[in-house]
């Protein structure tokens, strides 16, 4: 024993017995080795508590039982219905097919009326504008706040949908539309399609012109811009603009191109933002909703939107 | 050299004349706290991360996704493995009364362990993963492994081999299980198909729900053989010897090493209840996580009872004490494993923070506290210091750990049972009444007390690492301390 406090400082052989000097050892606990030791390590061979081997075979005995209960085997459930194999009939499928069922049996009386109901008839009446409401909101949180923001309003380069402005129309069939088919979405034959070129990136127009016609896109809205910019401008986008901008820059919800004159900007109103609007184009992105939420969740979508207040 | 070897082969040789290599257990030592640093830090860090996004810093490099797998692969592989492969050369030489055979293959092992390491991080760090959960390096990566851990099993079996006493000693049997159960997982789980030939891309060679049921039979026993079995081996010998007790019973230790071993492979597919995984195998797992609860029991009984008769030392004692709460996280984490292992208990707690706070009173609690105790036991020895430099740096060890692992698993039980409820939280109306995004806000509060946790942690773990710097800078040399290859430094 180097150490005069006991217990420590530890690493050493066993403590002795103050009165005997022997390691203290329980005396009925029969001794494994006799004097044989692993590096001063003993080995005493008790008798597990009793409570200990009778939960053990208790486990045993509740998990054969579960076995035998519950779809364990492969062969006799293997490509079929599992529910056949165990005692209790359980099969996750069918508990699926119970729960829906139940789910089905319980569901709101008013689920059919809002499936036979407009959506003019809908926005009528506050019991089904509501119920849509209450159905969409966790919806609308889960597949659609990431982007719109929790209310709607938006963020750089995602629309707003608490206004009425709208890119591909706010009326509810159009946007019924937009979120089954999305936006751009890639390798979606059906999803609302077009895109601006990218007049600086590919040579169509030149910086100095680029710089006129963002005066011009600020005119048009009657923000403040330089007069004679602007008007150099003027033909160039009665060339290169007009054909989906419209004359006067009032958009076109046919080919989703924006409002130029309405003072909401997507992607922003400063020089830096406009310019790159023109210089590289933009062109956002909506998943594809239809096939992930259905029609049904979709209608009920649609009413939630216009429910900020913004639509046609 | 000779004259230790010589020693060592002459019938009169005891253990303490034995010149045991114990180099490159020092090694082992170091690389233990230098990589518990880094792992433990970055879990502090993507833990803040979670309350403040704006950590993730905008750089690829940085981001959550990438510094989660550098965090569990820094703590069970990099510190765990560290720990578990230095003890487990230290124990088996002293068992077994005889050196490490071949001059050259540990410390080949250790450099190979730590470039396994170093090649691992930098593949995280720069998105070159596999994708495998607990196994995300590309098979390069793996190949290597795979040399250096058998060659760790050739150096381990090939002591056990060679043994001076009649019989293998219990921690051994632990530790060569983890040896054979990991080449066989990790070698399995990995086959991939590489596609480059100037990248490390590669498909793994299952798909599907196979691919999903191979990943978690690894998963699940990469925790049952490398964080159980292998950590069992050194409580087994570091505890008996702390407490200076013999084993309790021999009896229990065979019925939970067999116990174990056979039970575990089957439980991995309580990873995978409500998939498309078919359902007799859901069943098979569960019923196999249920059975393995008294396996599990038995060991911590041992430990237990191995320290009944003199409790008195925990009060004395810091580092028994470490080793005794090891063992109580233990049993307490392996009677939470089965509970969640059910499959109607598995419909809350899956997908939710309560997974978390199951890992880490294990990790934090049994993992890391038995681990913390050996250390405290080894370092004097390995440097022939008397005892440790501070008793009262241990004290303020073991209750800022504790208290850390408290914080951080409570605040997770409550985060999860809370995420669980609100995902299944239905109106009047039948609708769901949350979103994802409600059970995030409102994890937020949880997330910053499981920071506070981590932190205490870490910084509890730093207070050993100055503790043990001091011991081996400025503790006197010990005489009596044995054996001592290492008393020439």
């Amino acid at each position: 024993m180097t150490s005069s406090t006991p217990g420590f400082p530890l690493p050493g052989p066993p403590l002795p017995d103050p009165a005997t000097g022997a390691p203290e050892v329980d005396p009925n606990a029969p001794e494994r080795h006799g004097p044989l030791s692993f590096d001063g390590i003993r080995e005493l061979d008790s008798n597990p508590p009793r409570i200990w081997t009778v939960i053990y075979i208790t486990t045993f005995i509740a998990c054969l039982w579960v076995l035998v209960a519950y779809p364990s085997i492969p062969f006799l459930s293997h490509g079929g219905d599992s529910s056949r194999v165990g005692l209790l009939g359980w099969s996750s499928r069918a508990a699926l097919v119970a729960d829906a069922g139940r789910a089905a049996a319980h569901e709101p009386s008013i689920q059919g009326r809002f499936e036979r109901a407009s959506y003019t008839e809908i926005e009528a009446d506050p019991a089904l504008r509501g119920y849509a409401v209450a159905a969409a909101t966790s919806a609308f949180a889960t597949h659609c706040a990431a982007c719109h923001g929790r209310e709607g309003r938006g963020n750089i380069g995602f629309p707003n949908l608490a206004d009425r402005d709208w890119l591909w129309g706010g009326t509810p069939e159009a946007i019924e539309h937009s979120l089954q088919v999305g936006i751009r979405w890639p390798d979606h034959e059906p999803t609302r399609l077009s895109q601006m070129p990218a007049f600086g990136r590919m040579g169509m127009l030149q910086r100095p012109q680029i710089l006129d016609m963002v005066q011009h896109v600020w005119s048009l809205s009657g923000m403040p811009h330089d007069a004679a910019a602007a008007t150099r401008a003027a033909p160039v986008f009665a060339e290169n603009c007009t054909s989906c901008h419209g004359e006067r820059g009032e958009g076109n919800q046919e080919l989703g191109a924006p409002n130029l004159t309405d003072q909401i900007w997507l992607y922003g109103n400063s020089q830096q933002a406009v310019f790159t609007s023109i210089h590289a184009a933009r062109a956002g992105v909506m998943p594809v909703f239809g096939a992930r939420l259905g029609t049904d969740a979709i209608r009920k979508l649609v009413v939630y939107v216009r429910s900020f207040g913004g639509g046609e | 050299m000779s004259a230790t070897m010589m020693a060592a082969n002459s019938p009169a040789a005891h253990a303490t004349a034995v010149g045991y290599d114990d180099d490159v257990v020092r090694l082992f030592v170091i690389a233990t706290l230098f990589w518990g640093v880094v792992g433990m830090a970055a879990g502090a860090f993507i833990a803040a991360q979670l309350i403040f996004p704006a950590l993730n810093l905008d750089l690829p490099w940085t981001t959550f996704g990438r510094l989660r797998p550098l965090h569990t692969s820094g703590v069970v592989f990099a510190f765990g493995g560290n720990a578990l492969i230095g003890t487990s050369l230290y124990v088996v030489q002293r068992t077994c009364r005889v050196r490490l055979p071949g001059r050259f293959a540990a410390e080949f092992m250790f450099w190979g362990y730590q470039l396994f390491i170093v090649m691992a991080a930098l593949g995280y760090v720069m998105g070159v993963t596999a994708g495998r959960e607990y196994a995300e390096p590309e098979w390069m990566t793996d190949l290597w492994l795979a040399v250096v851990w058998l060659t760790y099993g050739g150096i381990f079996i090939g002591t056990l081999m060679r043994r001076k006493e009649p019989h293998i000693y219990v921690a051994n049997w632990f530790t060569l299980s983890m040896i054979v159960t990991v080449t066989v997982l990790h070698v399995v789980n990995n086959l991939a198909l590489p596609v480059q030939w100037n990248g490390a891309k590669s498909y793994s060679l299952f798909s599907g729900v196979q691919d999903a049921m191979t990943q978690w039979w690894y998963g699940h026993n990469a925790v049952g053989f490398f964080l159980t079995a292998g950590f069992l081996g050194i409580m087994y010998y570091f505890l008996p010897k702390q407490a200076g007790a013999p084993i309790w019973s021999y009896r229990l230790s065979i019925i939970s090493f067999w116990s174990l071993v056979f039970m575990y492979m089957w439980a991995g597919p309580h990873h995978l209840h409500f998939t498309s995984l078919p359902d007799w195998v859901q069943t098979l797992g569960m019923a196999f996580t249920i059975m393995l609860w008294m396996p599990s029991w038995a060991s911590t009984l041992n430990g237990f009872m191995t320290v009944s008769g003199r409790w008195d030392l925990l009060r004395t004692d810091p580092i028994l004490r470490f080793m005794i709460t090891a063992v109580l996280f233990y049993g307490v984490a392996t009677f939470e494993g089965p509970l969640m292992g059910i499959r109607t208990i598995n419909g809350l707690s899956h997908y939710t923070d309560w997974t978390i706070s199951h890992v880490h009173s294990g990790a934090l609690g049994w993992n890391g506290f038995i681990v913390f105790g050996a250390m405290y036991y080894l370092v004097p020895k390995l440097w022939g210091r008397e005892r440790m430099y501070s008793r009262a740096a241990i004290e303020w060890h073991f209750w800022l750990g504790l208290a850390g692992i408290m914080l951080y698993v409570t605040a997770m039980w409550g985060s999860g049972v809370l995420q669980g409820l609100m995902w299944r939280a239905y109106t009047e109306l039948g609708f769901l009444r949350y979103s994802f995004l409600d059970s995030v806000v409102a994890s937020q509060p949880y997330y910053v007390v499981r920071l506070l946790g981590g932190l205490l942690y870490l910084s509890g773990f730093l207070v050993m690492i100055w503790n043990i710097i001091r011991t081996v800078s400025e503790v006197p040399v010990a005489r009596a301390v044995s054996p001592l290859p290492a008393a020439a430094e």
